[in-house]
Parts: structure tokens; sequence; C-alpha cells
């Protein structure tokens, strides 16, 4: 609600508005007050003080956290106010490695900016931290503590935006830092690698991991062709980095410059878009038929699908198995490209160019590789590609466009949509609606499901069928909606999840910007892009057919589900594997575990396990089982548990231990004789 | 902008920038254009929108209305607007940009976006089936609606022969209109004006919503700040699969209906522009055997529209048409839709009618604008008229006015002059350069007594140059003095001048004798009183050295007044300058 009346200030009358809190307001009235930790879409937190301003009768207070209020009579620019905004940054840059020209974020960094704004000229305090080692343990993100400045942007976003809390403050007074529980890496939590909290971060505490010198050294490599393909969400941000502004299309501009710098080919990620809408379609209309493993959760984003396999083990059969598009372009050009291109598969050179840093991640998944070596060789974002056309010194913004190259270039309205939250959804329904009608689609439009806000559901009826579809962004809102759909609070046919505000145009690869109206026009964007393109459903995409035709049988046969389908593992447990206690883990032995984990130790699983080693030696046995112990088969309240091949047997004696498995080794001779 | 009431609609002048130089009457195929006030306008009626105006008027003062806002409101409006776009929009948008079209185009809010040779390859088809019926006449292809005006109005006679189906444009939006549902409307985009008027003929209405030209296309994209180079590439919604996209070039109809593209072909001719037109309807008018004509207005067809709005040349442009007629066809295109009628109808005579005109009414316009002998008439077509008398005629008409004649109005401002130089009691001498005389007034040749014989000779052979050597070394630009030109017995006032644009010198001289010589009486009579003051003085003084020793006072007082009267006389005492004696023939004194 909007408050009314007048405050006043730096002796200027300004009306009250919607603003929340004085910083907004005083920044409406044209001052840019300066701020490390206030974010708008995050909790106030009141850390920097840089936004500290003199309230009439009150004092300094810091305006993030002050209401704004009638007849309040504010300064913010008082000789006082400016020494302490600038000993409060020299105390920051006392302790902040000072590596400004090196840095990912230099020129960029908020930090760097304020010095300079706030004229410090010299820092007058020494460092009193030892410096911490950089953690370099993600494939998709870098850390590095020396340059943390405790706003704890990165630490709110993770836990309120995405509802993961991945880190944290940790310590107190001097010592704390933020880091992953534990103090340990970044790569072994259950960070899902969406970069949010690079794209907060004020400094370069937390930035992409680049990959541009593997790009450089492939495209120097006369062995090797390297490709490129472009997600949807690259073109309508690029240009941000030259002057252009959000939401303009550079594809033909992109296409350029990539050639320049040496790609042999150029395809477009909305090509395998294409692809996915079909194969995920499908999938849904065979289990929307047989009533199964609704609603059916889309699988494109790779923080979401992480963030599933660690906090939603049970609704892994929900996902849909198809890979995403980047995954789904990888394999199909690893089994396409070669005889076309004329080369060697080994010498073929993928680059992903993504809006997304989970991409990086997604491309080392063992399941998305083929004899060992990823699919994809590289991924870049957004920001890496705009730093190595800057490296090559192309002037991006007065390229001629070029073409992206066939087949891969080619690409309905439906696969370019896919960067924007609710556009995989839409082209689902393109192809569902068309296929359960019977008819031709012309009113392809689903506004319903277009738009920002964090979860949106819509009804839509084809025929006598109704989809019901919930599309989210942010993975709180994720966690929020599967919690409600595992208790049977809410049912859907169709939850499209995609970790970033927005979508992938609000990915953390894209040009950093604090401008949440560039987002809307970036998705605008490509909303346009579907809108001047001659075909809008992907079963229109007919370099799509032909490849049905020529490499993958029909949708969903066994050659697309070896090349375009994947599957996912419960990531619930951190730390999986058990511990060796006999027999050499050798895939002829027995496989027994027994948990001991606490609820089984307090069950006597450990005196189960003692018992269990002696009398398999009594009975010489012993060299045939391969025993663990394990940790939590998520039966606590039945345990101890115990687990004989694939059989798990709760309440678990060494008698019914024993019993099951000779019963196993008598089934199978050939691991008796063994 | 203004527009004559009831003149011009499709094509109008901008009065501002109109500045009377009748381009547009000499260009204009048909006379269609009115000149009143020294300002040209369209009579609507007569004018059949070939546009061959607007492309030549070296003001920019001819335009055609434009329909922007109209296409805009069908778009806002809601209904399915298709885009029909003519082929020679390739010669506008070439490599980068050809393939960013069809997106601009669906950029400005077009849902279907069709290529018009579409509708031309059935077009072709059905032309082609209607002269294989009738091979024993004569017929000519009726795709380009300014050709098809021209003869419906102007060469009536051959009306039968224009084969009765409708142009690309018509056919094609009757199929858009097909496929899409009757609420669907379609904008033509091409490089043609006379498309404009096509889509307005009362037996076609409602099939084209809105005609727009290239420019047009370009002002639109311009002003929703659509720039083509950020538009995804894509295709249109609807190719041909013939040649159909090589209408625009000459031969391009024949060849698409595969009836001949041989230049040489005998009994198949392809023409373009009103000259080969002229020349095609003269001949089939008066011939026996059967000819199959495919005539466009434009010289080289349709990639010289007069609203094309490329830079490059006709033959670039040829060029880049025919690169696109061989790109490979997009796969997405939708095949041809249901089929339509390809009928269209002629008419034939001119839509107004002309009162008679009597020879007398000729003779007499004639015999008023200085021309009542044939010899007087020049039939320059500098007017715009092909001879003094269609000119006559049109005078009649309302359509010229007297003044259009240019031979004749330079004449008249000639006459003018020459009397007024011819009848100067001043004497007039033009000299070049080098001081040599060019020519000369009758009063000239009187006062220095010479004849046009002594043009070319030097001006020195008639009296002193310095004058005009003073102006030859740019010392001056202006001398004016007064001389005495004792040989011929004239005192002259001069002005002297040089016209440095023309390098040439101008001499006046106006006879000031009579009054040098009334004036040199009174100087005599002055002078003589002042020899006789001084003989007074002499002989006074004489007289007092007689009588000095009795006079001594009085006579010192007489010399005083002596003295007085002397310096009273003195003044006006100045003589004209004796003229220099060096030799040279002429006797001259000058002063300033």
């Amino acid at each position: 609600m909007a408050a009314t009346g007048m405050m006043i200030i730096d002796g200027r009358e300004v009306e009250l508005g919607t603003e929340k809190n004085l910083l907004e307001l005083i920044r409406r009235s044209g001052i840019d007050l300066p701020t490390f930790c206030y974010h708008s879409d995050l909790s106030v937190y009141g850390a920097c003080r840089l936004c500290l301003v003199s309230v009439e009768g009150r004092g300094l207070v810091a305006a993030c956290s002050t209401a704004p209020e009638q007849g309040m009579k504010v300064r913010t620019s008082t000789e006082e106010i400016r020494d302490i905004r600038r000993i409060a940054v020299e105390l920051l840059l006392a302790n902040h490695e000072q590596s400004c020209p090196t840095c990912a974020k230099s020129s960029s960094c908020q930090l760097q900016g304020l010095a300079r704004k706030l004229g410090i000229e010299k820092v007058r305090f020494a460092p009193s931290h030892p410096a911490a080692p950089v953690d370099r343990s993600s494939l998709a993100l870098v850390r590095d503590p020396n340059k943390c400045i405790l706003c704890g942007d990165c630490v709110r976003f993770c836990a309120e935006i995405q509802g993961i809390g991945a880190i944290d403050f940790a310590n107190r007074g001097s010592q704390v830092a933020v880091q992953p529980a534990f103090g340990r890496d970044l790569a072994s939590g259950e960070c899902v690698n969406c970069g949010q909290c690079a794209s907060v971060c004020p400094t370069g505490a937390i930035v992409p991991r680049s990959e541009t010198r593997e790009v450089w050294k492939a495209l120097e490599d006369t062995e090797k062709t390297v490709v490129a393909q472009i997600a949807p969400a690259v073109r309508v941000a690029l240009g941000e980095h030259f002057g252009i502004a959000p939401g303009v299309l550079t594809t033909g501009q992109i296409a350029a410059a990539l050639k320049i710098m040496g790609f042999r080919q150029v395809y477009d990620t909305s090509f395998a878009a294409d692809l996915t809408v079909i194969e995920e379609a499908e999938e849904f209309l065979a289990r929307k038929t047989a009533g199964e493993r609704l609603p059916l959760f889309t699988s494109c984003c790779p923080a979401w699908v992480k963030f599933a396999e660690h906090h939603y083990p049970d609704l892994l059969p929900n996902l849909s198995s198809c890979r995403s598009p980047q995954a789904m372009f990888g394999s199909l050009a690893r089994e396409v490209l070669p005889a076309r291109l004329g080369i060697e598969e080994k010498n073929l050179f993928v680059v992903s160019i993504m809006p997304c840093t989970a991409k990086k991640y997604e491309a080392r998944r063992p399941e998305l590789a083929r004899g060992g070596s990823p699919d994809v060789n590289a991924v870049i974002t957004t920001q890496e590609l705009a730093a190595m056309i800057g490296e090559a010194g192309i002037r991006f913004d007065q390229l001629a466009p070029e073409s992206l190259d066939t087949p891969f270039g080619f690409k309905t309205g439906a696969g370019v949509i896919f960067g924007a939250s609710g556009g995989v959804s839409e082209a689902v329904l393109r192809y569902a609606a068309e296929k359960l009608s019977g008819q031709r689609l012309d009113a392809v439009d689903f506004p319903a499901v277009r738009g920002e806000s964090g979860t949106r559901t819509v009804v839509v009826r084809v025929g006598t069928t109704q989809i019901r579809l919930a599309v989210v962004a942010g993975l709180a809102a994720a966690r929020t909606l599967a919690d409600k759909i595992r208790s049977g609070e809410e049912s859907y046919d169709i939850v499209e999840v995609m970790a970033c505000p927005g979508g992938c145009v609000g990915g953390a690869g894209q040009p950093v910007t604090r401008d949440p109206a560039a987002r809307r026009a970036r998705a605008k964007g490509l909303y346009t892009a579907d809108k001047t393109l001659e075909l809008h459903s992907s079963q229109d995409n007919y370099v799509v057919r032909e490849c049905y035709a020529q490499t993958l049988g029909a949708p969903g046969s066994s050659v697309a589900h070896e090349l375009l389908h994947t599957v996912y593992q419960s990531r619930k447990r951190i730390v999986d594997n058990g511990i060796e206690l006999r027999g050499q883990g050798s895939d002829a032995l027995l496989e027994v575990s027994v948990c001991v984990g606490t609820s089984c130790y307090l069950r006597g699983s450990q005196d189960l396990l003692r018992a269990l080693i002696s009398r398999l030696e009594e009975k010489g046995i012993a060299e045939a089982v391969d025993l663990k112990a394990t940790f939590c088969f998520e039966r606590c309240g039945r345990g101890p548990t115990v687990r004989v091949g694939d059989m798990i047997i709760e309440k678990c004696t060494v008698d019914k231990a024993l019993a099951a498995i000779e019963t196993a080794l008598s089934a199978t001779p050939a691991l008796t004789e063994a | 902008m203004t527009r004559e009431p009831g003149a011009g609609k499709i094509v109008y002048t901008n009065k501002a920038r109109c500045r009377d130089c009748y381009r547009c009457v000499r260009v204009c195929p048909v006379k269609a254009i009115r000149m009143h006030d020294d300002q040209a306008f369209v009579v609507e009626e007569r004018c059949i929108a070939c546009g061959t105006c607007i492309r030549e008027c070296p003001q920019k003062a001819k335009s055609f209305r434009n329909d922007v806002e109209k296409a805009t409101r069908l778009i806002a409006s809601g209904v399915p607007v298709a885009a029909s776009i003519a082929p020679s929009f390739t010669s506008v948008y070439t490599g980068w940009e050809r393939s960013r079209v069809a997106s601009a185009l669906r950029r400005l809010g077009f849902s279907y976006v069709a290529e018009t040779a579409v509708g031309a390859e059935e077009v072709a088809q059905a032309t082609r089936e209607y002269v294989q019926r009738g091979p024993n006449a004569s017929h000519i292809a009726s795709a380009c609606p300014a050709v098809v005006a021209w003869i419906e109005r102007y060469r009536p006679s051959l009306s039968r022969m224009l084969v009765p189906v409708a142009s690309p444009m018509i056919a094609h939006a009757r199929m858009l209109k097909a496929r899409l549902g009757a609420e669907a409307t379609v904008v033509f985009i091409g490089p043609c004006v006379a498309k404009k008027a096509e889509a307005e003929r009362p037996e076609l209405a409602g099939t084209v919503d809105c005609v727009l030209t290239f420019a047009e296309l370009a002002d639109w994209l311009v002003r929703d700040g659509v720039s083509i180079s950020a538009c995804e590439e894509s295709r249109f919604d609807e190719e041909p699969a013939g040649d159909s996209r090589t209408f625009p070039l000459v031969g391009g109809c024949l060849k698409t209906a595969a009836l001949s593209s041989d230049l040489l072909a005998p009994e198949i001719i392809a023409v373009s522009g009103i000259g080969e037109l002229e020349e095609i309807a003269r001949t089939l008018e008066t011939r026996e055997r059967p000819l199959v004509i495919e005539p466009l207005f434009c010289m080289q067809g349709c990639i010289n529209g007069p609203a094309i709005a490329a830079e490059s040349s006709l033959y670039d442009r040829r060029q880049e048409v025919l690169a696109w007629a061989r790109e490979p066809r997009s796969m997405a295109a939708r095949p041809v839709g249901p089929t339509v009628s390809m009928e269209t109808r002629f008419r034939a005579g001119p839509t107004w009618s002309d009162a008679p005109i009597s020879e007398e009414e000729i003779a007499h316009v004639l015999a008023t604008t200085g021309k009542p002998r044939p010899e007087d008439r020049l039939n320059c077509g500098a007017c715009g008229y092909a001879s003094c008398r269609d000119k006559a005629i049109a005078i009649i008409r309302g359509m010229a006015e007297t003044g259009m004649c240019i031979p004749t109005m330079k004449r008249l401002a000639e006459q003018r002059t020459d009397r007024i130089i011819e009848t100067s009691p001043n004497g007039i001498v033009i000299l070049d350069d080098r001081l040599g005389i060019l020519s000369m007034n009758p009063s000239f040749r009187k006062f220095f007594m010479c004849s046009d014989a002594v043009c070319g000779r030097h001006i020195s052979y008639l009296m002193d140059p310095d004058p005009f050597e003073k102006l030859a070394t740019g010392e001056s630009e202006k001398v004016e003095c007064t001389v005495n030109h004792d040989r011929y017995g004239l005192v002259a006032h001069e002005i002297i001048y040089a016209l440095r644009d023309e390098h040439q010198y101008v001499g006046i001289f106006v006879n000031i004798t009579q009054t040098e010589e009334s004036r040199r009486r009174l100087d005599s009579l002055k002078a003589t009183t002042t020899l006789q003051a001084r003989e007074l003085l002499q002989h006074q003084i004489e007289m007092a050295q007689k009588i000095a020793a009795y006079l001594g006072e009085s006579t010192a007082q007489g010399e005083s007044l002596v003295e007085k009267l002397l310096e009273l006389t003195g003044a006006e005492n100045e003589q004209p300058r004796p003229a220099a004696r060096s030799g040279r023939p002429w006797g001259t004194s000058t002063s300033k």
C-alpha cells in the first residue's frame, strides 16, 4: 500500500510512494545511495552500512532498514556520512585481495566502483587475515574467499530464492566467513551450480569458472573441428556487453563473430530444443494416457535436476528422462556430424554457449558421454563469449549478420522460447495440443504460461483432455510446489522448473545487470523471435523430422532413448560409498550392505555386522560375499537394515541375513563356485 | 502538402516544391499533368499511376499516396493480415538482409508472409492456357497494371488483346483469402505505384486491402524501430515452386509460362518502357499476323519501379532477382492452397470525354502565342507536348498555359531588351576580355563614326583604352569619367564596368558635348574678363609710377582692390585639360 505524505531528502520535498524503505525512496528521488548488501529480491540485511543516512532527530540510520515516514528530514551526504563510508570501504579493501586487473569481475566490480566513487586513493590499513585457499573444486564456479566482503547476498540468494543454503556464514567475530557446510568445498556439497551467488556477488568472490582457454586452444588446434551451439537466451543478452539494448536479437552477429574466431560450424541449441519438445511431449502423452508418473517434471534445467536428486529422490521417476537440449545436441552432434563434416569423431570439439553455469556441470555428467569422453567438450557462458569477442578485437556492434549452419541451425519458435520461464511448457503444449486434437493448431500462443512470477498454474483444455500445468522459476518455489505435490495437496500434469528468475534469460552466465527490466526485455526478445520465425511448433521442424527419419527412428524409439534420454541418481546421501569390509568390490561377488547409521546402530547393527562376519567365515562363504558398512536405506524406523543383493531386509537379525545370503548364493551357482 | 481538389488521388504534387520546370509534363507518357499558375497538377482520370513523374521530378515534388497508416490500422484491428511481397524485393534487400525480410514483416505484425510469386505461378499457367487456346489472335499479357490502364484509355483498340487473367497481386490475394479465411486481409508490397490504382478498380475492390511500396515499407520499418540486422533469419510462409520469381524482369512471365524466353523468337516479344510500348502498339494496330506480347511499363521491368527505393544499378538488381530465383525453396513453405478464379476483365476507351475542338480555335491559340505561320512552330517539345499544335489543344483543354513555350518566351524577352538597347540615346559598347569590340548600339556607332566593321578590333582603334585597361587589370570594378574626344567632337560622360562572369566589359557613353560647349563659353568669358582686369592693372601701375609722387596712397589701395578681383575670378579659371599629344590619332582630354 502506498504511503501518503511528503518527506524531505537533502532539502527537497519528496512524495512518499510504495517504497518500503528509505533506500528505495532516496534512489527514486535521484540519489544513488551506495550499498553492497541490499538486493530488492532478497531480505533486508543491513550489514554493509554504506547506505547510512542522517535522519533529523534520530541520527545515522541504515536507509535499507528504515521505513519512510511522513515529515522525515533526511540528509544523504554529510561530511560524517562520507567519512564513515570511506572508512568502511577502506577497511573492506584492507583484507580484500587486490588483484583487480586480473579479476574476472574487474570493471563490473561494485567494490572497485565504490572505491573510485568515494575518492579512496590509498588504503591506510594493513591486511589482518592470512590468505585463504581458493576453492576451484566446482565445475561451474570459482570461490575466492579473499575477495569476500561478507555482504551476504550470495547466502541469502541461495537460501531465500533457491531454498538450498549451500553456503552460509561460519565462525564468529573477525573470523566470520562465507563457506559451504563443514568448511568443505563447493563441489562436494548440495550446490546445484545455478551460479546466482556469482551474479549477485558485488565483487569477484564467486565467479563462473571460465573455459575460454580450452576453447581458444581447440580453435588453434588444426586437428580439431570446432562447432558451436548457441542457447536461445544468449542471443538476446550478449549485445549488452557491447552497448546493445537487452532483448535485441543478435543471432546473426554471434554467428559472424564465431566464424571470425575460427568456429567451423555454428548451430542452434533451439534445434535440439525442438527435439526435446517432441521427445518430452511424447513421454508426457504416454504417461498421461497411462495415468502414471504424473506430474511430469521437466528436465532441461541442470540445476533443478541436481536439486531434485538431492532433495526429492522419490520424485526422480517423475522427471522427464529427456536429456536437456544442450545434451541432446551434444550426443546428436557426435552421432551425425563426423560423417557430415568428413572428420574423425575424436576431432569433433563441441562448444556450448550458454546463459548458465550449471550447464558446465551438466556437460561433465558421466551419463552424457560416450566412450568416457563428454559429448560437449566445453561450455562457455554469455559473459565468456563476450570476453572472447573482446579478446579477438571484434567490433561486435558493427558486424554484418551471418547465417547459422545447416542442419542444426534450423529451429522453430518453440525451440527459441525455451530460454524464458514458461517457454518449455508452451512448446510442449503446442505439440501436445495438436497431437491430442488431431488438428492443426493455428493459434499457437499460450500467454497464460508466460510471465515472471515465481509460480504460475494454468489449466489448458484440448478437446476432452485437460492439462494442468505449473510453471516455476526459482528452486525455493519449486520446493514449495514439490512438497504440495508430494503431500497430495496439489496435482498437475506437467511441472516446468527453471532454477533462475525468469528462466534461462536470467541465468548466471548472462551479462550481470541490476535492472529487472533487462530480464523482461530479454524474454520479450525471445517471444519476438518466435513470432518472426516461419514455424512455431517443434513438430513442423523439417530438419528434426529428417533427423528422425535418418538417425533416430521414431520419437521414443530405442535409438532415440540411447541418444536423447538419460537417468538420474539420488544424491540424498552426500557420501554414497560404503566402507569396504570384505571382498574387493568385484562384480562377481554378492553385495551385502549393513546400515551403520545412527538409528540402525542404536538397534544393534554394529553387533549384527560383527556376528555376520564371524558366521560367514565359519561357513566358509566369506569370500563369496562383498560386505560393506553403509549409510541409510531410508528405513530408519524399521532397522537394523541389511541389503543382500537387490533385497532389503528390515528388522534384520544374523539368522535372517545368513538365510538370505545362502538363498542368494544358491540361486546363482556362479557365485558359489567363486 | 497540398493537393488540388479532385486531382491526383494516387500521384500528386507537393506545391511547395514544384518549380515550374515542365519535366513531369515532358516525361508523362499520357500527358496527365495540368499546369496551372505555374504549378503541375496530376489529373486523376487521365493518370495511369505509372509513377514516371515521381521518378523523374528533380525537385522530388511528386509523391504517391502513403498507405502505411492504413496498413497499421489493419494490423491493429486484430484480423489476420497477410503480406504478399513482390519478388523484386530482392533488388532492395540484398545479401544477409534478404533472409531476414520475412522476419521483419512478422515484426511489423503480419501474421502470414508470402511471396506474390506464388500467385504469379498460377497467372503464368492461366496465361499460357489462354494463349494456347487462341493461337490465331494477338495476346498481350496483363500482369502490369500500368500497361493495362494505358491500353484501356489510350490504345482502346488493343484492349481486346489483353489476356483476361488477373495480375499476380490479385491472383495471390484471392489465393491468400481462400486459404486464410474471408476475414483475413491482404497487404501487397511492391515496387509499383500503379498497383495502388489497380487495387481500387471497382471490379477488384476488396481483393487487396492495402498496397504499399518498398519505399513505404522502409519508412514503416524505421518508424517501428525494426532493424533488419536484429531479425532472425526465416523463410516465407509461401514460396513459389517454379520460375515466377523472375516476373519482375523483362521476359519473366513468358519464361514462367514456358512460352518462350528466347529473345529472338519471332512471334513472342517482351517489351518494356513507354518507347517500346508505343512502338509495339503501332505494330499491333496495323498488323495481321498474331503476336504474343509481354509488356512491362517500366524500362527493364519492375526492378525499375518508381517506388523501389534502391541505389543499385538496374543490371545489379537484375542479377539479384535471378540469384533469388535460383535459391532453393523453403521446406517449410506451405503447399498451394485452394484453387481460385483467375478471371478479370478490362475496359476500352477513356473514362472522360473531351469536347471537340475546331481548327479555328487551334489557329487562334497558335496566333496568340506568336505562331500563326507553320514556320513559326518549332515543335521542339520543351513544353512537354510533341508539337505546337498538341500544346495549343492542351491550352484549349485547360491542361497547359500559354507561357509554357520556352522559345516564344525567350524571343519575347530578347525582343524587349533589344529594343531598349537599340533605342538608347547613349552609346553602348561591349568588349571581350582582351578589349576587342564585341558589339555596339546605333548611338555608339554615331558617336564614334564607325560601323559594325570595327567589331573584333581593339578598343584603342577608337579611343584611349586607359579606362578599360583599369578594369581589365582588376584595378577597379567600375570607372566613371568625363572624356573629351576631340577627334569626334564629343564630350562624353562615361560609365565603364566589368561583367566578371562573362569576362566582358561594358561602356556606356552619355553625350554631354552640348553642356561642355556652353561651359566653355562661360570659361572664355571669364578668361576675357580676367585679361581685361590684368590690362587695367598694368595700366594703373604705369599711371601710378608716373604720378607716384602724388598719389602714393591712392595707388596702393587700387592695387589691393584689383588683387581681390583677380582672386575672385581665378577660382573659375581652370581650363579643360589639353589632350595628350603623343603622336596618337585621337585627341582627348579627361576630367574626373
